[in-house]
This record gives structure tokens, sequence and C-alpha cells, in this order.
């Protein structure tokens, strides 16, 4: 049911090759968990097992970093815990993001990256929404713990630094417009090196509800006694 | 618990426009115009309304007694209204339904609003939404649901709050009987003032005029569930119709009367059906939400009275009823999987997820979790110490040999019963062990001071096994186990009571003598030793453990001890169990009633409880239970 709404966010902890989240309290059966991984080595940071239920949606090896999105859907006898393991052990930046709302049979519908060289604007790609309640992410790797300034406009969700010179930062925009949403540009102070990305989320579709029409006027309406 | 109650209540189902409109809940005084005129009655769903298009109209009023129409926690708001989505567009995108505060000073902060926001008029998509000022003035609007908005009829919307924290809010809302959102909001301070102002139709933080026909509004200052939203759509959707229908129905199709939905007659009719329709419903309602697994409100506060469950102020909906049906979740006792399903819903987990401990009564320890404070109380602290995996003993000055200061080095358990039949293996390293110095085990009664010593002690520079005992401080003598030939690399000490003395059980005083062993290896726990002839002392102990002592000066002890095993048939370890929970598994546990099912369940004369640490000081209540000691 739109909107698309943003439960918690967690982050994720690096040991040696292996990256951890911890599930969020608030989450509830079928709210959707995207983890985002992020890290300056394309190659070991690349993920080469995750627990059942998981899927990788996306994966972005560029020049300059990579970003990989994972999706899982909660269930009843949600794991405390999920551990997803990746070639080798560079520094890793994570983030496990919760969702209620979206679309579990239509996942991710487009997402791409782009490579930043030591720029001070990191552009996040635009997407195009076919319906008006699409959830746009924009997913930002910086390889230094610098602080990222969101697009105004949208909802910063996530920022935070990693493990070794490395930050993150997830931020959304629920447009209510169908059409492209344009690039979405996060700022920081001097110039860095890093991947900018946007991921499109399909939400569960607007539901159609009743309303009552009298067929004589002067119906009981609300009542202090029963229901 | 705050009484649940309605703050307001406006039927505007006054016959003229003239007339102000009242509140039936009494909370208002009769609300009048904010604009320079009241809004037109018109007819609408429940008879009249008040008709907000075409014009700025708002209406507004103070509490009639201050503060009785204010909440800034839980709450729900519910109203049935005709809206123009066009016309709402056209003058501004987002209309207030019911603002309580209107801004402007601290008593005028909203403490809750709720808007319908025009979100896409071609595909007639709106949102509704919660919104308030925090204890500064400062706007929140929530999250909403998005729902498509039918081409005409009264819409029934239900918004509800259920403040959880002042950084966790609940909200949901419902249009008719369908759940279109579902929001987590962070924003749980929550302005208002006993003064403030309430307003129909304009002022809220997000909103301007609302472009519709109200027929009803009603706040209540708690958060209502679904089956509650459920119940009354039925009524006003299928019941009362078809009760209106049935009445109709009893006239023969060509019965001469009128048709004429505004005669009296048909106004007679509706009158009786919606009365059977009413009545339907409620029946309805009981019969699917009499049980607590749904219950809500008086039903659900009756349930727990009868099963003595007294809820707490924040305590949810949900919370409440799974506390209720623990009670009648017991079908298989307190077997293992009747445990788990009795309380895994309350621990919020899944059964599989329940670690159930049990314990007999045999408590090992390799020290591989250090010196636990919860299971040893060591004296003086800084002596003991862990190295190398082992416990350590070191003295820093003389400790002298006899009782009279009783300030031996001593690291001493629980025996948790009186000690018959108990006995206590340990292993020695000694390093260092002086002429003068002792280490061993002991068995300790502290109330009678009657001490029982098995130590390998360094005797003018021969290494002797020895025993002592002592009765009310007075030693009874130094007995001379075994002579090693020169400091034995390793030493397992077997201390036992091998029988209670006096033909068996009972209950030993501290008078009543027993019989022991010692015996002794140097080959490795369970192999090769030595026992002596039994030997008497006092039967009763509380505590066991390790002691060192010395005659000579400091930093002539230094000795490494380990695999402890201590068994005491008579203690209560067995008649301990656990519902562990790990702290780290998402979710929300009720330890309370967990606790309190688990009481329900567990054997008389037993003590068992939910836990979420596996260690824990003795003494420390476990939600009104004392444990005793580590559980590992």
């Amino acid at each position: 049911m739109p909107p698309a709404a943003f439960i918690a966010v967690t982050a994720g902890v690096q040991a040696i090759d292996r990256v951890a989240f911890t599930t969020p309290s608030a989450v509830k059966t079928r709210d959707t968990l995207l983890a985002i991984i992020a890290s300056i080595d394309p190659d070991e940071a690349q993920v080469v097992d995750m627990p059942e239920g998981w899927e990788q949606l996306a994966e972005f090896p560029l020049l300059n970093g990579i970003i990989t999105i994972l999706r899982r859907e909660v269930v009843d006898e949600e794991p405390p815990t999920h551990e997803v393991a990746l070639v080798a052990d560079p520094f890793v930046v994570a983030a496990l993001i919760a969702y209620r709302g979206l679309d579990a049979n239509s996942p991710m519908l487009e997402a791409t990256a782009t490579a930043i060289n030591a720029s001070t604007n990191f552009v996040c790609p635009s997407r195009t929404l076919t319906t008006y309640s699409e959830l746009y992410l924009g997913l930002v790797f910086v390889s230094a713990s610098v602080a990222i300034t969101h697009p105004a406009g949208t909802t910063e969700r996530y920022d935070a630094n990693g493990a070794g010179p490395s930050r993150l930062q997830i931020f959304e925009l629920l447009p209510e417009l169908v059409g492209a949403t344009g690039t979405k540009t996060s700022t920081v102070a001097a110039p860095q090196s890093g991947v900018a990305a946007s991921a499109l989320f399909k939400v569960q579709a607007t539901p159609l509800v009743q309303s009552l029409v009298p067929d004589v006027p002067g119906a009981i309406g609300f009542v202090e006694v029963g229901v | 618990m705050a009484a649940r109650k309605t703050l307001v209540h406006l039927r505007f189902d006054e016959p003229h426009t003239d007339v102000p409109p009242s509140d039936a809940a009494g909370s208002l005084v009769d609300l009048t115009d904010g604009t320079g005129a009241l809004p037109p009655v018109v007819e609408a769903f429940t008879g009249f309304g008040r008709d907000f298009l075409g014009e700025e109209y708002s209406l507004e009023a103070k509490d009639a007694v201050a503060g009785s129409s204010l909440t800034t926690r839980d709450c729900t708001i519910d109203v049935l209204l005709a809206w123009d989505m066009a016309a709402q567009l056209d003058f501004a995108a987002t209309g207030t339904i019911v603002t309580r505060g209107i801004d402007g000073s601290a008593a005028e902060y909203s403490a809750y609003a709720l808007e319908l926001r025009v979100v896409d008029l071609a595909q007639r998509i709106a949102e509704l939404r919660f919104a308030w000022q925090t204890t500064a003035g400062v706007d929140k609007v929530q999250a909403g649901g998005h729902f498509i908005v039918p081409a005409d009829g009264f819409l029934m919307l239900t918004a509800t709050r259920r403040w959880i924290s002042s950084t966790e809010v609940e909200l949901q809302y419902y249009v008719g009987d369908r759940l279109i959102g579902d929001v987590l909001s962070s924003d749980g301070d929550i302005g208002g003032g006993t003064t403030g102002t309430l307003r129909v139709g304009h002022g809220s933080p997000g909103g301007t005029y609302l472009l519709a026909v109200i027929d009803e509004l009603r706040v209540r200052n708690y958060h209502v569930t679904q089956e509650e939203v459920e119940a009354t759509w039925k009524r006003l959707s299928k019941f009362q119709p078809r009760g209106y229908k049935a009445v109709r129905d009893l006239f023969q199709p060509d019965a001469p009367i009128s048709n004429d939905p505004a005669s009296r007659f048909q106004k007679l009719l509706r009158i009786a059906g919606h009365a059977v329709g009413y009545t339907a419903a409620q029946a309805e309602n009981v019969k699917l939400n009499l049980l607590p697994d749904r219950a809500y409100g008086p039903s659900l506060e009756q349930w727990e009275s009868i099963l003595g469950e007294a809820p707490r102020d924040l305590d949810g909906t949900a919370r409440r009823r799974r506390r209720c049906v623990a009670h009648f979740s017991q079908r298989e006792g307190v077997s293992p999987p009747g445990v788990r399903s009795t309380v895994h819903e309350l621990l919020a987990l899944a059964k599989t997820q329940i670690q159930l401990l049990a314990f007999d009564n045999t408590v090992r320890e390799d020290f591989s979790q250090g010196l636990r404070g919860e299971r040893w109380r060591a004296t003086p602290a800084a002596q003991w110490t862990i190295n190398a995996g082992a416990l350590r003993v070191q003295n820093a000055a003389d400790i002298p040999l006899t009782s009279a200061k009783a300030d031996w080095y001593t690291a001493l358990t629980a025996a948790d019963c009186d000690g018959r039949a108990s006995q206590m293996i340990a292993k020695l390293v000694p390093t260092t062990l002086a002429a003068g110095a002792e280490v061993g085990v002991v068995f300790f009664d502290w109330a009678q001071w009657s001490v029982l010593l098995f130590g390998l002690k360094n005797d003018a520079g021969t290494y002797k096994l020895v025993t002592e005992a002592f009765v009310a401080h007075a030693s009874q003598g130094v007995t001379v186990r075994h002579t090693f030939v020169g400091l034995p690399a390793a030493v397992w000490l077997h201390l036992r009571q091998i029988d209670p003395g006096g033909g068996g059980g009972g209950f030993k005083t501290s008078a009543t003598d027993a019989n022991y062993t010692a015996a002794w290896s140097t080959t490795s726990q369970t192999t090769g030793y030595t026992t002596s002839a039994p030997f008497s002392h006092r039967a009763r102990f509380q505590w066991a453990g390790m002691y060192a002592r010395t005659t000579a000066g400091a930093a002539n002890i230094d000795v490494a001890i380990d695999d402890i095993v201590l068994r005491t048939p008579f203690a209560g370890r067995t008649s301990h169990w656990y519902a562990y929970r790990d702290p780290a598994l998402p979710g929300s546990p009720d330890l309370v009633a967990a606790w309190g099912a688990i009481q329900r369940l567990k054997h008389a004369f037993t003590r068992a409880s939910a836990i979420t640490t596996k260690s824990f000081l003795a003494g420390v209540s476990l939600v009104g239970r004392t444990p005793h000691g580590a559980l590992t």
C-alpha cells in the first residue's frame, strides 16, 4: 500500500570477508529488507554467498568502487542477523534498510550507477517512473570518511562511515509523478571519488476502497455503545 | 491505564444551519464559525451533515472543561464525509478534517490533526494522514496511506495513533475496513495545551480548507483495533441496510406505501430497519471478537480482569491479547513443547528459537568465561585472577593459618543445599608454594563457622596433603593424609561427604556429624585416586570452593586451580529451569507476560523464569524470582 513506508535502517558490521546485518526489531512480516554494500574494491567486495531468502538485485563494479543491492522479504520466523560473504576482506561500508509496502512480485524495476572521479558532485542517475508511487533510492559511496549532503527535496535515510576511508549515503524520493525524476546530486566539501547509483522500486497497488451510498437518509452513525 | 473515552463526537445533526453544532461527548462548547458563517446543513449519510464546500468554512470551539478534548498520546479519529476532490485540488491540495490546536502559542500547538490530500486527481488517488506539532511548535506532517476515491458516496475514514515512546509512534489508516497505511513515525514529541481550540475544516499543520460534506466526526483517546474498525464498517455498510431491507420486505411488493425516502413512512421503516441491523451488527461483533485473540475495549478488559492480567499504560492491544491467550495455550503442560507453545508468542519468537535451560546438580567450572562474580565469591578479589584459562591465587601478605582472624583467601560458590552427600574435585597446579603456604578445597558452614579444609601444604620444605577441620572457629587438629616427594606438577583433590552419618537422610543440623573422605590423584581427574579412611566432621555446609593460607610472608603462593566439579545431590538446581530468549533476536518480547505464563505452568516448589541473559547475580530478582548462580 503506498506510499512506501521507511521503517528502519541498521549499519552492516564487517568481519574480515563477511558482513553481518541485524534485523530491525520494528519490521513486520512481508516488509522488505534491502542490504546495500559498498566498497572501493570492486573485485574483492563482490558478494559470493548469502543466506537463504536473499536475492541479489544489482551489482555495480566500477572503476572507483562497487555498490551491491540485495533484497529479502521478512518472514514470520525472521532470523535476528543475516551474514553475507564477500570474495575477500576489503574495507566495506554497508547498511540494511527496511521498507513496508514494496511490491514483493516485482522487487526492483531498474537501477544504474556511475563512477565518480575526483568531484564534489555525486550525481545519481535519473529514473523514469511508470507509476506515481514508485520509490527512488539514491545510493552514494565515497571512498573517504567525509560528510555527504543529500539532494534537496529528498529524505536521507542513512549516512555513515564504514571500515577504512569510506562512507555510504542512502536517500529516498517519492516523486508522486509519472516520468523522469531527473538526476539527484549529493555533494561533498572537497573532491572525492566513488560511485553514485539510483534504484527504482515498485510499490504495492493503491487500493480502491468502498464508499457508503445511502439507500435512505438517516442511518445510525458512530455509537458509544458497541461498534 | 488512562480510561478509554470519546473526547469529541460531532454528529452535525442540527436541523437548521443557524443552530450551532454541539459536541455529543460534552467536551466542547457549541462550535462557532471561524469565517463568518456556519456551514450549511445538508442531508448526509446519517441524516444531516455540514457542507464545507463552496466557501472557506470552518468550525471551532474551546473545551468546556480545559483539556477535555486534548490527547498528546494515543488517539483515534473517525469521520464520515463526502469529498469533492476536484474542488479540493482547485483550492489547495490538502484539506484539514480536524485539528486540536490551531498554532500560535504553546497552548495552541496541534496535538492531533487529520488531513486529506489530493495526490493525483486524474487517477483519483488521495492520501489520509496525521499531522501534529511538537512541544516547540514544529510542524510534523506524517506519512499517510493512499487510496483510490470512489466516484461518489461517503467515506468512513479512521486514523489511529499509538504512542510507544518519544521516538516511536505507530500510525494506521483505514478507509472503510480496508487498512491503507501502517506507518512508523519517530515524531513522539507531541505538543498541545489544555486551553487549545478544536477546529474542523481548516488550520492543521499541513492543510487548509477542506472541501467536503462532513457527516460525523469523532475523536477518541485510545487507538482502535482493526477488528473494531471492521465491525463498525460492517454495521454501516451491510447490517443496517440489510435491516432496513428486511423490514421493508415484510410488506407485499404492491402494498400501498410511499417509496419516497423523505416520506414519514420510509423514515419509520428506516428507524426500525436500522435498529434491527444495529442489533445484528452487535451480535456479529460478539461472535467474531469475543474471544481474547480478537477482543478489544471492554471485552478485553474483562478478559484481563478474569485472568488476572493487569495491562500497563504502554501495552498495545496485540500484547494484551497475547497475554490472555497464553492462559489458554497450555495444552501440553510443562513439557518442552508445551512451554514453547505457551510462551513463544509472548517472547516474540518462533518456537524453535526458545532455548530451554535446565540443570543437573553438578556445577562444572573451567574458568573459560573468567571468574564470574555471579558464581564465585572471591576474597580478596585482587588475589584471585585468571591466568592462561585457569584460576590463579597469589598472596600479597601473610594469611594466618588460624581461624581467629578468618582472613584466609577464599573463592567460594553456593552449594545451594545443606551439603548432604556433596563432593568436590579441583585440580591444583602449584608454581610457588613456599614453606608455610597451603592451598586447597574447602567446605564452609559460614553460619556456624565449621570448616573442612583439604589442601596441599609446604610443611617446612616437605609437601603434604592435609585436612583440618574447624568447629565454631576451634581447630580440631591437622591430619596429614599424604606426603609427596617433591612438589607435584599437578594434583587433583577430591573431598567428599560419603554419608550423612547417623544412618541416612533427614535434616542435618549444625551439630550433626557426617563421614568424609579425602582423595587425591596425580594422574588425572578421573583415575589414579588414593582415598583416605573416612573421618568425621559437621555434615552441614553451604559454601564450597578453594582457599589459600600461610604462616610465612608475602609472595610465597602462586597456584593455578582449574577443572572444578561440585556435585550437590540435594541442591535445588534441578528444580530450576528457564526459557531463554536471545536478546539479539528481533521483536518486542513481553517478558512480564512470559514470566507469568511460566509461573502458571511450572510445578510447585520449582523455580522457573523467562530470561534474556544466561548470567545473573544471586539475589537479583528475575521478574520476582531469585536465581542461584550462573547457568552454565
